[in-house]
This record gives C-alpha cells, structure tokens and sequence, in this order.
C-alpha cells in the first residue's frame, strides 16, 4: 500500500476505532448536535413558513387600476406594455369590461338580474397588478402615481397603508429572523465546540502520550476530525428524524387546532433523503468545526 | 550524543531550576542521573526531548542543536528518542499490540512489516505473545516492558528513562534494568533518572549527581564501583 493510502486508511480506521472506544461520549456528542440542529431546523422551517405568509398577504394585495370607458386599445396597450416593464410588477392580469360582468354575475347571482337590467355595463376593465415581493411602500405610492397620470385611467386601488404596514412588517421579519438565525448557529457553535472539548479533555493524556512518542498535531489532529464528522453525521440524521417525527405527529393536531400560521411550517420538514443528506452534512460540518474550535487549545505547546 | 554547554533553565519561580549546566554523555553510555525530587532531573529530560526551551546556553542531542528548535520540528525529535516514564504512559484503550504499533504509525510504517515488528519488539523485551492484552491486564513491571518496547520501536540512537523503576518491586526492578542494559549493549545510549541509589549502585555505570540544578558531581563507572 502506497504512503498517502496507507495514510488514508489509518485515519478511518482511526476514526471508527475513536468512536467505538468512546461510544458514550461520542454519543453525548452526536445527540447534542442533534438537538442543535433540531431547534435550528425548527426555527427555519417557521421562519421560511411566517416569510412566506407575509409574502403571500402581499402578493394579494397587489393594486387595481380602473380604465375609463372611453379608454382607447392604443393607451391601454401603451400602459400595459410599460407596466411590463417596471421592475416593481411581478405579473399582470387584464379585465375587459365583459369579464367583470361576468365575474360579479358568478360572485353575486342574486344580483345578476339587475346587472342586466341597465343598459350599459357600468364595470370597468381593469388591470390587476401583483407586486415584486421585494417591492418597497414608497417605491409602491410612486407606481400608482405614475399609472394614475397615463390618459385613460379612471383611478387605482390599493391598499395603501395596508400595505406599508405589511411591507415593513415583513422586513422587520427577515431582519430579526436573520439576527435570530445567525444567534442560534453561533449559540450551536458554542454548544458543540464545549461538547466536543469535554471529550477532547477526557482523552487529554491521551494526546500527551501521543506527542511524546512524536505524532505531529496533525497526525493528532486528522482523527479528531473524522470522528467529529461521524457523530456529526449520526446528530444530523437523529435531527432529520426527529424533524420528521414531528411534522408526522405535531402537523395534524397543528391543523386540527387551528394552528394559525404554524400550519404550513411543518410541511416544509419530512422524512425526505434531501433533507437527510443537508442535515447530515450540516451535522457533520459543525462536528469537525467543533473539532477545529476546541482542538487547538489541546495542542498548544 | 547528548552535549549541555552552560544551560541556565529558569520557570521564574524563585531559583532556577538548571542553572549553567555543562555535560556531555558519548553515543552508546548508560549513564546514571541522581538527585532529590526537585533536583532538576525531569526538566533536564523535558529539556533534551524538546518539551522544554532553555532560557541560556545549548543543548545537543546526535549533532543537532535542540535547544532552537522550531516547535513542528519537535515531534521528528522525539521518533528518535525513546521515553519512558515512571508510569508507563500506555494508552489505555488499545492493546498492547496497539500500543506499539501506534508508535509506528506515527513514524508512517504500518501494516504488515509494522505488526511483525511488533512481535521481535515483544519478544525482546520478553513478552512474546501478549500482543492482544490490554495495559489493565498487565502487571506494573509487564507494563514497563511494553513501554520499552514502544520505545524502541522506531530504533532510536537515545533513550531517556525518567524513575522508570519508581513504581516496581526490587526484583521486577532489577529485570528492567537488565533489559535496560542489554539494550545498552546492543548499542543505544541510555539516560536514566532516578533517586533510588540501590538502581545505581547495581548497575555500576556513570553518574551524574544533580544537586538544586547543579551538577555535583560526574563519577565513571570505575570510581562509581569503588564507591559501591
């Protein structure tokens, strides 16, 4: 066997034999990657959830513009195709007068009859504009300004303090839940570095006889990292069943008590090998970087 | 093999616990290091295997200035040094066998060669066929034999023993210091500190006496048996 594969394979050998030799720290380790993720996995999948409801609302209540009647094909095409244009549209919807008949007739067919009793259909056609969900109040109040300049528009709906609310509502969302986000992986930084330095403590002469028999940190160090990334792995998994454990048990008594917005945060998490593979992989990163966090104090000297 | 010129080692505690110490000892010596506990004995080993620096003057092991080496070089060092504690120091969670067998590894010989180096090192040190027992099956003088073995496994020119008796009954002790002294014959220097003038005594070699940091005193093998 050649000297780099001879290498490789004493260091997997090395990291299986650590983790069978200190399975009950090793496990300790892994189940503490698992809660971290757990809770990091949870809140994600609430966040993700509680963003998107805000974008959801928002993209309800878009703007109406109202034509005139006397609205002629050559402005209404000019105003569509400039609203194609700006960048705070995300799609469009036309109305002909025809379409808003027969809409109110399906929406109220009790009061179908006296639509057709007046001569002229007094609805008007309309566009029905869905905005960017990145789309700021101000830079919502200055389209409708403009719209409401182009010659055969009668006027635009929108809900404009409605919307300023939401719009802010929903950047202080991603800001706190950024900041929340960000606290929590540096929190399950801190837990697992201390997890992972507990167990590099009880094998700390260990690591004194291995120096003085003259391995390099390195040589020290490489198993440390293989072994961080297997219980890593093993929390993530533990973590992406739990998940899945709670999305199977928590979601339906969620849907079955009216659990508001929290209803579709479970959907996002289930027994899937995607979702596996990132939280192993995320396991298996914050286990070495553990490793790497508390490693260094040991080997100093 | 080992040459100290004027080395002063000072941890800022009061006196310094080596202070200008000058000796030498040639390739293939066992000599003797006396002195009380506090003497300087282990921190002149630490010293010679790179785990401490001194404050002033140089430290040469085979030619090679340790005294200013740089820190990555230390571990390359200590594969041709053999150390044996008092206690020692077998890493408890593997086998005898692994025991001696990470010592190579660490040195980047693995396999087969390394497992039947392992075996001539047992059986040199008299425990053929323990290679699967664990540290906390052997007796205190068994473990002493394997972590000769181990420190033999890279076939250093130097070994350093520090009380490696300390822990052993006299007749287990007067084993291992027959092992050592066939291992001297063999041809590897040994260093070995100890404050049990009955070891010395025995073996009728060189002896350093170390007294608060000093050396005091540098008898020959001959004068030391005239003082036996």
């Amino acid at each position: 066997m050649s000297r780099p594969l001879y290498r490789l394979a004493y260091l997997f050998a090395e990291g299986v034999r650590a983790v069978r030799t200190h399975l009950a720290l090793a496990v300790m380790t892994g189940l503490t990657i698992a809660v971290t993720l757990l809770l990091l996995g949870l809140f994600g999948a609430v966040y993700h959830d509680l963003a998107g409801v805000a974008e959801r609302i928002h993209d309800e209540l878009g703007m109406v513009v109202f034509l005139t009647d006397d609205c002629a094909p050559a402005q209404r095409a000019a105003l569509t195709a400039w609203l194609h244009h700006r960048p705070e549209v995300a799609r469009m919807e036309e109305t002909s007068k025809e379409e808003a008949a027969a809409a109110f007739a399906s929406r109220h067919p009790e009061s179908a009859q006296l639509l057709a009793l007046l001569e002229e259909n007094p609805l008007p056609a309309s566009l029905e504009i869905h905005l960017d969900p990145a789309v700021t109040a101000s830079a919502m109040t200055a389209l409708v300004h403009e719209v409401e300049g182009f010659a055969g528009v009668d006027s635009v709906r929108y809900g404009k303090q409605w919307l300023a609310t939401l719009l802010s509502l929903t950047r202080w969302l991603r800001g706190a839940g950024a900041a929340v986000g960000a606290l929590l992986a540096v929190a399950a930084l801190f837990i697992v570095s201390n997890q992972v330095a507990m167990s590099i403590y009880a094998r700390r002469e260990e690591i004194d006889i291995m120096r003085l028999i003259g391995a390099t940190n390195r040589f020290i160090r490489a198993p440390f990292y293989l072994e961080g990334a297997i219980t890593g792995l093993f929390g993530g998994v533990v973590a992406a069943l739990l998940l899945s454990a709670a999305h199977a048990l928590i979601g339906p008594l969620l849907a079955a008590g009216g659990g508001g917005l929290l209803v579709g945060s479970l959907d996002l998490i289930s027994w899937r090998a995607g979702q596996v593979a990132v939280f192993a992989g995320a396991g298996a990163l914050l286990g070495m970087v553990g490793c790497w966090a508390s490693l260094g104090r040991f080997l100093k000297g | 093999m080992i040459r100290f010129d004027h080395v002063t080692k000072d941890f800022g505690h009061g006196e310094p616990v080596l202070r200008d110490l000058s000796f030498h000892i040639e390739p293939g010596e066992l000599s003797f290091l006396i002195g009380r506990s506090g003497a300087g004995k282990t921190t002149l080993l630490r010293l010679i295997y790179g785990a401490e620096r001194p404050d002033s003057g140089t430290i040469r092991v085979a030619g090679r200035d340790v005294s200013r080496l740089r820190k990555g070089s230390v571990p390359y060092l200590r594969r041709n040094i053999g150390i044996i504690f008092q206690d020692s120091k077998l890493l408890e969670s593997r086998t005898v066998e692994g025991n001696i067998l990470f010592a190579l590894q660490v040195a980047g010989i693995g396999g087969r060669i390394a497992r039947r180096r392992v075996g001539e090192l047992l059986e040199r040190v008299g425990m053929a066929g323990r290679e699967e027992s664990w540290p906390a099956e052997l007796s205190g003088g068994e473990q002493q034999r394997v972590a000769i073995a181990r420190a033999l496994a890279n076939e250093p020119a130097l070994i350093l023993a520090d009380e490696a008796t300390g822990n052993l009954d006299p007749d287990v002790s007067e084993e291992i210091l027959n092992l050592f002294d066939a291992i001297n014959q063999a041809g590897t220097t040994i260093l070995f500190a100890t404050h049990d003038m009955d070891v010395v005594r025995e073996m009728r070699k060189r002896v350093l006496t170390l007294v608060a940091g000093e050396v005091v005193s540098d008898r020959p093998p001959e004068l030391e048996a005239a003082y036996g």
